[in-house]
């Protein structure tokens, strides 16, 4: 599924525009990495992408189809979402939890299916032994994986997930990251992540777009958008950027 | 492909992969047996409520300075059911008291109890408050104003047997309406619906205030008594309009309980499933306000059922609405029935009404349930 964004313009009520102008275009069968410093509107961004926040100019297509023209559960049905924290307030198994994922796709009761599907994305987050926990005991780096495993559960040939590794240790987020590289190219899916870390993204992404004053600063492979300018100029960081195997890694200086 | 990826490693080609395939079967079996009797525990609770209801509905009818026996007020109750009342003034007598005194109190403490926990289950998701419940939509503070103007200055929009019903239910929406207003201007966040609900709630108290330092002794007694709630005085000519308010209102919530679920995803979550979040908190508040007021117009304020049902339910089988709702609404029926049974035999021959005694009872119930808790494994 191929997603062109053009001219995308959103302003949270009468206030300043948060994006001025936005275009993009997203292959499937890749991991976009989206980075950029606090506040310059990622999340407002990808939020306008499923039409969370409707934009007040531009345009999302997905395979050439407008999505405004879309209802809100045939977008549902095309592209998954995970927020960036998702505390539930009552409490059910993680089972359960992920399951939610699954409301477009099941009936009234859960069937094998559903239970075996979940499963299978239990397995892979490798959470199994927290399926009958209850979701609010979880810790913050437990919870976020659920989240990520009800993004999974969509079954949507889009994902977008807003830093979903923020909250886990090096080893998760290597393997979360790496994780959703493999999901995308094994089921042509194309996921779209907001991350904080540069190396991540630069090691992972098929396509960084970097994000500064509500507009795009860059885009394109890691090795054409990660270089030391771009972090000083973005970021106001000195840094290096050294090449390890055809992908840049950043080593961070003082701030400029 | 993911086999000619060179940045993945094998670890993650292999979950990968295998959950392509739909994913391996080692472990699941054990997993979904777990999850199953889960599934089995709340049928079981269900079963269970619903035969304690059949039992406290047999023990309240015998209840009274007639006595009747357990098995003989259930054979009332089918004899009346089948128009085969006897002749004879006994049997006579047996049918006036049990048809006419004593079951409209029983069947009114069910329908009130599932309605005003149905309610509570309602507001507590939709609003994502623990501390949300069928007045949260401000339902008691406009009914208690009603009720007020009605008895004190005798403004009242029907006559005589229903005046105070008729007052309190008109009244018991308004403040719902306000707090649509205000959420049809402001976006349907829960904090924007609590805030609302609580300022129109001080307003409404303030006017029922102002109302009673006019009242005389006798107004203000009458006020308090229905206040304190009660399903004792209620005849069968205001049961079928609670009757078919609690059906209407209880499969509406049931219906939207899938959607009730997905809004623990977070509002932005649930929109990304494809629920319109908005539309889903006015829906459920409408249905709420409306629902709450038919109850509390007959019965008066009977507080905390609909606050404590719901929680002792999520406690002991979690908090999918699916079932949350049909369980809560039997425990609620169960509460009250308790309730008017206490109320009527713990300071025999006065009567505690019922609306003391959900809090008497429930209160330490519920902390006995919180204490006892294991909150980190469903089972």
């Amino acid at each position: 599924m191929r997603m062109d964004i053009s001219d995308l313009s959103y302003g949270y009520g009468s206030g300043a525009k948060i994006l001025h102008g936005i275009s993009a275009e997203f292959e499937s069968s890749s991991l976009v990495c989206i980075i950029g410093p606090n506040g310059v509107g990622k999340s407002t961004f990808v939020k306008c992408l499923n039409r969370l926040l409707v934009p007040d100019t531009g345009k999302v297509l997905l395979d050439g189809v407008d999505i405004s023209t879309l209802s809100r559960r045939d977008i549902a049905m095309k592209i998954g979402y995970v927020p960036p924290t998702s505390r539930d307030m009552f409490s059910v198994p993680v089972l359960d939890a992920i399951m939610i994922g699954r409301h477009n796709l099941q009936g009234w009761r859960n069937t094998q299916e559903d239970l075996d599907r979940t499963y299978a994305i239990l397995k892979l987050l490798d959470i199994e032994d927290l399926a009958m926990r209850d979701f609010n005991s979880l810790s913050s780096g437990q919870h976020q994986k659920v989240a990520i495993a009800r993004g999974l559960a969509m079954e949507t040939p889009v994902l977008i997930l807003d830093e979903p590794t923020s909250n886990l240790d090096v080893r998760h987020q290597v393997y979360i990251t790496e994780m959703l590289r493999g999901i995308a190219k094994e089921t042509d899916k194309l996921v779209i992540m907001i991350s904080h870390d540069l190396n991540i993204a630069s090691k992972y992404a098929d396509k960084v777009v970097v994000m500064a004053g509500g507009t795009v600063h860059s885009s394109g492979p890691p090795e054409d958008v990660v270089t030391q300018d771009m972090v000083r100029e973005v970021y106001g960081v000195d840094c290096q950027v050294m090449d390890v195997g055809g992908r840049p890694v950043v080593v961070l200086g003082s701030p400029l | 492909m993911i086999e000619d990826d060179p940045l993945i490693g094998n670890v993650v080609k292999r979950s990968v992969l295998e959950w392509a395939k739909g994913g391996g079967a080692e472990g699941r079996e054990e997993v979904l047996e777990r999850y199953h009797r889960f599934y089995k525990r709340k049928w079981l609770l269900l079963a269970a409520l619903v035969l304690v209801v059949m039992v406290l509905s047999g023990y309240a009818l015998t209840i009274g300075d007639y006595h009747i026996g357990f098995l003989d007020c259930f054979e009332a109750v089918w004899i009346h059911i089948r128009g085969e009342v006897g002749t004879t003034p006994q049997e006579r007598l047996v049918d006036y008291v049990i048809w006419e005194l004593r079951l409209p109190t029983v069947v009114v403490g069910i329908i009130a109890g599932a309605a005003l926990s149905v309610c509570g289950v309602a507001m507590q998701s939709i609003l994502k408050n623990p501390l949300a419940d069928p007045y949260t939509t401000g339902v008691s503070s406009g009914a208690g104003f009603g009720a007020t103007l009605a008895i004190v200055a005798g403004a009242t929009i029907a006559d005589s047997e229903y005046a105070i019903v008729a007052n309190a239910f008109l009244f018991s929406l308004i403040p719902t309406a306000v707090i649509m207003l205000i959420t049809k201007l402001r976006g349907a966040s829960p904090t924007t619906m609590i805030m609302a609900g609580v300022a129109v709630m001080y307003v409404f108290n303030a006017a029922s205030t102002l109302m009673k330092l006019w009242g005389d002794p006798n107004s203000l007694a009458a006020i308090l008594e229905w206040q304190v709630g009660s399903i004792g005085g209620i005849r069968w000519s205001g049961i079928p309009l609670m009757f078919v308010a609690t059906v209407a209102g209880v499969a509406a919530i049931q219906l939207l309980s899938r959607k009730l679920n997905v809004l623990s995803a977070g509002d932005d979550g649930a929109k990304a499933l494809g629920i319109d979040v908005n539309r889903l908190r006015m829906a459920i508040m409408l249905v709420v306000a409306l629902l709450a007021a038919t109850i509390v117009s007959f019965t008066g304020l009977i507080g905390f059922v609909g606050l404590i049902a719901p929680h002792m339910v999520r406690i002991i089988i979690g908090a999918d609405n699916r079932y949350l709702v049909p369980i809560s609404a039997v425990l609620g029926a169960v509460i009250l029935l308790a309730a008017e049974i206490a109320g009527k035999v713990l300071l025999s021959p006065a009567v505690i009404p019922v609306g003391v005694l959900t809090s008497f009872l429930g209160g330490p119930v519920f902390l006995w349930l919180l204490l006892r808790r294991n909150s980190e494994v469903w089972e």
